[in-house]
């Protein structure tokens, strides 16, 4: 192919650009009229615009956009990185978004991060109009291709993913190394280690290319051939030293080999060069902390509270874990002012409070102030029944466990219960039900528990289901409304009373009081299970919704 | 803010590279839009407002160069390798340099077949590609020609012009190594950073046994100066 370029290609129109909704992020306003003047330029209509990384996640909650330009500096709060990651979190973009970081200077793209947090391309400022428009035109031509196998992954069909990537790798596209990256990583999900580790080493032979020798990193684990995969972690380390999930996996990799304080020492170098990723910092911490180096312990930990503020990844057990440090260090004080501090990060969060109450009760009781332990566990069960579960259900079953062993068999029995009415699709949480009862020598009575409780949400949810069928929207909303009262934390109930509400929308009209509803239950869901089956088809049918 | 409690310098460096380049996109796009203007009522000083971009675009690349520097020097060159389309990258420095090289008259030539792909660093490539573009609107008369192929085990990007072509100086023929060392030589005129930041990017790229280099050389398809980038 020759291209003669003569003259600067003047493009009035970019007809591909022009239906397009976009969302521009920077606290700079002169750089956001900037940019809405190329675009507009470019004939897009629909351009929204955030100031700030906490006002740009609250806009994508509600609506979709197809291209989002974030700039990675956002003065005070959320900066941009974690924007794409809080987003991408809860879902609130699909792989269907198109996420472009806009970055000062050409460093941004050499750290590697996890890859499921990293944007669609950078842009580095400034940047032309035609700059702009070819690489924007470019990133929408490779989402179309690359449509096809990602809805095949998300499917599960591995074979037709195979398939298409291999005979997009075939047609040489433009994103050639996205179908080779697609195809490793379909390759390793179907098992198929050694033909995984040939192909990894067929692209490794090309070049040092780092997610090829992850992927190759990650072949070897799961064949348990740690030295291998760790050998292969530190080559990839000595060619870029910012490529950060190699640190984070290489300290997986060593803790899996029985040693935990060169693991340590990885993460240490990691936090080093980038220190704002919080899950590493609390990895590092609960990790020095078992490895009984408190100083490290204190100091990770601490940067894991202050940088949480702003990040959907922030933890109580920051702030749990934090106290223990202290404590060890006869820091006594300090240690419970954590609790405290950790109690007013988190008073909205219902597992979270229950942890950190668990953990001042295990703490005084360490300090032998029964009283004041007391107090703490009494408050943890206060939480547990008045608000509705949003996280993982071990916090429930251990506060439960710690009833029954000290006498109060039961509260801790009521609080398994509204657990498994609420999960009663959940193997899962059933079977850690099942196991609590086991460990504490009450097989029988687990089992009776669970199959009482289950069947009584099942009537109930046949109940509205029967309604909806039968047209009776009115009566089913109602009866949703009460459903989700007796179980806030039902996935299935709390996505059956938004789609009935939907439905009566859709019929009717939208009504501003049921959409907040609809958000509730939905908000709900995804808090439950990210990965709900019909939560994209709700949210879609909800943000239709929201546009009429 | 990072966690370390005191600033760093790289964090000070950081920080005003921000601001200035907010500055500068700012200049830059205002002016495109003047420009824009401009040659609807076909005024006279058109001529003078490229020349501006051309130096602002100039200040942008020596501030991204100066960091990239700065930063090889504490540490390694950071180096992201993937596999690319060739030319994306030439296209992407075309678009880029194409509206200031247009209007002084030059022809931009791009040759590339399609179906190249290499394994590069896309980023510090395109630095090193738009160094050298942005350095022909001074030194070409009016042609430009870019092109890639692969030339056994190396890929070769090449920018060729129809000026002057390069002084003794910064000619690079064969394995000489001139710019390995000192690259700033202030009686000439010329810093020749700009050479060094190419030595350090070609370096950067290895594959195995076979290093990145490149030469600077006089004649070519154009008669003027030639510059070659090999990557293994």
């Amino acid at each position: 192919m020759t291209v003669k370029v003569i003259t600067a290609s003047k493009s009035k129109q970019s007809p591909n650009l022009r239906g397009k909704s976009i969302l521009v992020i920077d606290d700079y306003g002169n750089f956001r009229v900037a940019v809405k003047n190329m675009l507009t330029f470019f004939g897009v209509k629909a351009i929204d615009e955030a100031v700030s990384g906490e006002e740009a996640v609250s806009k994508m909650s509600d609506k979709s956009y197809d291209l989002v330009m974030c700039d990675y500096n956002l003065g005070p709060g959320k900066d941009g990185q974690q924007v794409l990651e809080e987003v991408k979190y809860r879902n609130y973009i699909t792989h269907s978004t198109i996420f472009m970081m806009i970055t000062a200077d050409n460093s941004m793209d050499k750290f590697m991060g996890a890859m499921e947090y990293q944007p669609d391309d950078y842009l580095i400022k400034p940047f032309t109009r035609e700059i702009l428009e070819k690489k924007v035109k470019n990133l929408f031509e490779k989402k179309e291709l690359l449509r096809g196998v990602e809805k095949a992954i998300a499917d599960g069909d591995y074979e037709r993913a195979l398939t298409m990537c291999e005979s997009e790798i075939l047609k040489k596209p433009r994103n050639l190394a996205d179908f080779y990256r697609l195809k490793g990583e379909v390759l390793f999900k179907m098992g198929n280690y050694e033909e995984t580790e040939r192909f990894y080493a067929s692209i490794m032979s090309m070049g040092k290319l780092p997610w090829a020798m992850m992927g190759s990193a990650r072949v070897k684990f799961a064949t348990e051939r740690y030295e291998e995969a760790r050998d292969v972690l530190e080559q990839l380390i000595a060619v870029n030293n910012k490529v950060m999930a190699a640190y984070d996996f290489l300290a997986v990799v060593l803790k899996k080999m029985g040693k935990p304080l060169d693991a340590q020492k990885v993460l240490m170098g990691a936090v080093a060069i980038s220190p704002k990723e919080i899950r590493r910092q609390k990895e590092l911490g609960q990790l020095s902390y078992d490895n009984k180096d408190l100083a490290i312990a204190e100091k990770a930990l601490k940067a894991a509270v202050r940088q949480g503020k702003h990040s959907c990844f922030k933890s109580p057990e920051n702030f749990t874990i934090l106290a223990n440090v202290l404590i060890d260090k006869g820091e006594r004080e300090e240690g419970i002012a954590v609790l405290k501090d950790g109690n007013r990060e988190f008073h909205n969060d219902r597992e979270a409070t229950i942890q950190i109450a668990m953990s001042e009760s295990m703490v005084y009781t360490r300090l032998d102030r029964r009283d004041k332990a007391k107090e703490a566990i009494d408050r943890a069960v206060s939480i547990a029944r008045s608000q509705p579960r949003k996280g993982s259900a071990n916090i429930d079953v251990d506060l439960a466990k710690a009833l029954i062993l000290n006498g109060d068999a039961e509260t801790g029995r009521d609080i398994l219960r509204r657990l498994i009415q609420n999960n009663h699709e959940d193997t899962e949480v059933l079977d850690q039900v099942k196991q609590a009862f086991r460990n504490l020598g009450m097989e029988d009575e687990g089992q009776n528990l669970v199959d009482t409780a289950v069947d009584e949400v099942i009537t109930m949810n046949n109940e509205g289901a029967r309604l909806v069928r039968e047209g009776d929207l009115v009566k089913a909303i109602k009866y949703f409304q009460k459903a989700t009262e007796i179980l806030p934390d039902n996935k299935i109930i709390n996505a059956n009373a938004a789609y009935a509400h939907i439905l009566y929308m859709q019929e009717n009209k939208p009504d501003t009081a049921y959409l907040i509803k609809v958000r509730v239950y939905l908000d709900r869901v995804t808090r439950l299970d990210k990965n709900y089956k019909d939560l994209p088809k709700l949210r879609s049918m909800y943000k239709m919704l929201m546009l009429g | 803010m990072e966690s370390q409690d005191e600033l760093t310098f790289s964090d000070v460096l950081a920080s005003t590279m921000h601001d200035t380049k907010n500055s500068l996109g700012m200049l830059y796009n205002t002016l495109e839009e003047m420009i824009g203007r401009c040659q609807e009522k076909r005024c006279d000083v058109q001529h003078e407002f490229f020349l501006l971009q051309y130096e602002i675009k100039r200040l942008n690349n020596i501030l991204i160069r100066l960091l990239t520097l700065y930063k090889a020097k504490k540490n390694q060159l950071l180096i992201n390798l993937d596999l690319h389309r060739v030319g994306d990258c030439l296209e992407e420095s075309v678009v880029q340099n194409a509206p200031l090289l247009n209007s002084r008259g030059i022809e931009i030539d791009l040759d590339c077949p399609g179906d190249l792909f290499w394994v590069f660093d896309y980023s510090l490539v395109l630095g090193v590609i738009d160094n050298i573009m942005n350095n022909t609107y001074r030194y070409t008369r009016d042609k430009v020609r870019i092109s890639a192929v692969r030339e056994e085990a190396f890929l070769v990007i090449r920018i060729e012009d129809n000026g002057p072509g390069y002084p003794p100086q910064l000619l690079r023929q064969g394995n000489s190594t001139i710019h390995d060392g000192n690259p700033v030589s202030f009686d000439t005129g010329s810093t020749g950073l700009g050479l060094y930041f190419s030595c350090l990017v070609a370096k950067s790229h290895n594959n195995g046994e076979r290093k990145g280099y490149f030469l600077t050389e006089n004649g070519g398809s154009l008669g003027g100066g030639r510059f070659s980038l090999y990557i293994p």
